[in-house]
């Protein structure tokens, strides 16, 4: 884990100096092209990853991954699916159905519990975001 | 005097009934986020930013500073009775606090930290109202090279004074800056890093960014955690501290509000560097330095006067330069931007509705905590209840709708679940999202200032060295350079004697 985050940062760097450099104009000092600030940054950014890759001494910030942490892949995966969904089946259906995945199945709350809560949680918000502040959410209706 | 006028005709702006209403919803809500551990006051002010698109500009800063200052005194609630800092800034108040509340003095804990936040942030908006203006007159001559300046040490002094490693908040800021560079290049307008897409042609956007790495990278790391059985709330019978302890802590709360408001001008100060700076000053002068860790209300009542003071005279920075110190004040500076208004040393004289009307509404925010204090202890203790297994999906409901909301496209969604995974990530590794955050923001400011500072000089990067303003900034920056340098030089000849480390235990 140490090794990629000081590894990633360098990759990202320096990609991003490799595609500005192809794509557009470093220019001079003088007359600074679209590709000198990205360059500058990603210079800056490869050379920082280097002195922490270089100088870190003990594993102290880091978290370790737990059994736990398979929820946290399950809470990103549930709400892609729910981007992906929500245009097509409404805000109200897809909304309640994220909830009530989260509070049962990653909260380990009771049916009753979760049923009720993301229902009032869809419909409130449905509410509030939709005829109150007008924004046009998606139903399947329309 | 002009200033007084100001502020007084200030006062007709707030203390219109929706804005008194905006300012009692923020302080509010402020503090139910910053009682409940788990949403920062930043994830919380960037999950509401949407909302306060519809309301007037003042409306909204009103809302937002309430809930900002709100939150820090939340905090400071499950710090003395649960022992677990609501916000990052109250950690320092766990020390004493939450020894005073095993001792029976919660109530004494929680009075001495109201009425110390009170005289702080009064202070603070007192300084803020007298320094302010002359400030921004200077400002006016701030140019390019002053700009590109101070965007840097604003930059890097959040890095600096942040509580996890300076190399890793400054790569975390290079990697905003990174991001800041997608869209359209902001002197000749090529697109860049837009991979042809349309929608990143306009760039990331910021309060997408944050509600992403700060509000779903949260609500993730939750998840994750452990949820142990938390420590019952010992009870709480007077929620005021008696004669004696107010003056034993008199002089904690008047050092306190100096050392906060200096430290909270300062890019990239604000609320935690000077809880910690006054618990540091307290304790080595106080006559008796066992007492701290065991109860001395000095402890409390000076590190709490500070934290307030500093967020408040953080604002400082925004309104007069418009350039944000911290997380809180770089979402402000995002919904000034919503509202289109470019904060700036013209915003005094071009806005002074707005200026005026948030800084007032500081004053009267400032009131409604002392009084709303007393009562509604009770209530947030009921809230802590709540459990996070509920609290996180409604996060990640409220995420999505509200970036949903503002372009009214999907893509927005995912770029704001991408930074969450990423800010999760960043968390579990150690990295802070706050300055990756303000680089972001600052990040085309500081390559337009840059660009423009060379076009001026032709060229001649002493441009930034032969200008005054610019020239003392920069010595400021490389001074900071050199301690952190001087400082991690000399730790490692101690490390390598004996591995010795102290511990803070900080949460975000």
């Amino acid at each position: 884990m140490r090794r990629i985050s000081a590894l990633l940062p360098i990759g990202l760097g320096l990609l991003w100096i490799v595609s500005a450099v192809m794509s557009f104009p470093l220019g001079s000092l003088g007359e600074p092209g679209p590709a000198l600030w990205p360059v500058i940054v990603g210079v800056l950014l490869v050379v920082m990853s280097l002195v922490l890759l270089l100088t870190e001494r003990d594993g102290e910030d880091y978290e370790p991954f737990t059994r736990r942490s398979r929820l946290v892949a399950l809470g990103v995966t549930s709400t892609a699916i729910f981007i992906v969904v929500f245009e097509y089946v409404g805000f109200l259906a897809a909304g309640f159905l994220l909830m009530l995945f989260w509070t049962r199945f990653l909260g380990r709350e009771s049916w009753r519990l979760s049923l009720l809560v993301s229902a009032g949680t869809a419909l409130a918000f449905y509410q509030i975001f939709g005829p109150m502040l007008g924004v046009p959410l998606p139903s399947p209706f329309t | 005097m002009d200033t007084l006028n100001s502020i007084i005709s200030g006062f007709s702006v707030v203390l219109s009934p929706e804005n008194l209403l905006y300012v009692f919803l923020g302080v509010f809500i402020g503090m139910i986020i910053g009682v409940l551990p788990g949403l920062g006051s930043s994830a919380t002010m960037a999950l509401v930013l949407p909302f306060t698109f519809q309301l007037p500009a003042e409306g909204a800063l009103i809302m937002l500073a309430g809930i900002y200052y709100g939150s820090m005194y939340g905090g400071t609630i499950t710090s003395v009775l649960l022992r677990l800092p609501g916000e990052s800034a109250t950690v320092v108040t766990t020390f004493d606090g939450y020894q005073m509340a095993k001792q029976g003095r919660a109530g004494a804990a929680l009075g001495i930290a109201a009425i110390g936040s009170f005289v702080g942030g009064t202070v603070a908006i007192v300084g803020l109202s007298f320094l302010a203006p002359p400030l921004a007159q200077f400002a006016i001559g701030f140019g390019a090279p002053e700009y590109t300046a101070l965007a840097v040490l604003g930059i890097l002094l959040v890095s600096y004074l942040g509580t996890k490693s300076f190399t890793k908040s400054l790569i975390a800021a290079s990697a905003g800056l990174l991001l800041a560079t997608i869209g359209q290049d902001p002197v000749a307008g090529t697109p860049r890093f837009t991979l042809g897409s349309l929608e990143l042609l306009g760039g990331l956007d910021f309060l997408v960014l944050a509600v992403g790495l700060f509000g779903i990278a949260d609500v993730l790391h939750n998840l994750d955690e452990q949820t142990s059985g938390r420590p019952t709330a010992t009870t709480v019978s007077r929620v005021w501290p008696s004669r004696r302890d107010i003056s034993q802590a008199k002089g904690a709360i008047g050092r306190g509000s100096v050392i906060g408001f200096f430290i909270g001008i300062l890019p990239g100060g604000g609320g935690v560097m000077s809880s910690l700076a006054s618990y540091a000053i307290e304790k080595r002068r106080a006559k008796e330095p066992q007492r701290f860790g065991r109860g001395a209300i000095e402890g409390v009542a000076g590190p709490e006067t500070a934290n307030n003071a500093g967020s408040t005279s953080a604002f400082i920075p925004l309104l007069t330069l418009g350039i944000p110190a911290n997380s809180a004040t770089a979402i402000l500076y995002g919904a000034l931007l919503l509202q289109g208004i470019t904060p700036g040393p013209f915003l005094i004289t071009r806005e002074p509705d707005v200026f005026w009307g948030v800084i007032d509404s500081m004053y009267i925010g400032n009131l409604f905590l002392l009084i709303m204090s007393v009562p509604l202890v009770g209530i947030f203790i009921q809230i802590l209840r709540v459990r996070l297994t509920i609290l996180g999906p409604i996060a990640i409901i409220v995420t999505m709708l509200g970036t949903y909301s503002i372009n009214n496209n999907v893509f927005d969604m995912w770029v704001a679940l991408a930074a969450g995974v990423v800010g999760y990530f960043m968390m579990k590794s150690g990295f802070e999202p706050g300055p990756l955050v303000l680089a972001f923001l600052l990040g085309s400011l500081l390559e337009t200032s840059f660009r423009k500072s060379l076009a001026i000089s032709a060229g001649d990067l002493t441009i930034f060295v032969t200008r005054p303003v610019s020239a003392t900034l920069f010595a400021l920056i490389a001074i900071a350079i050199g301690i952190s340098i001087f400082q991690y030089l000399r730790r490692r000849g101690r490390s390598d004697e004996h591995a010795d480390r102290p511990a803070l235990d900080s949460e975000k």
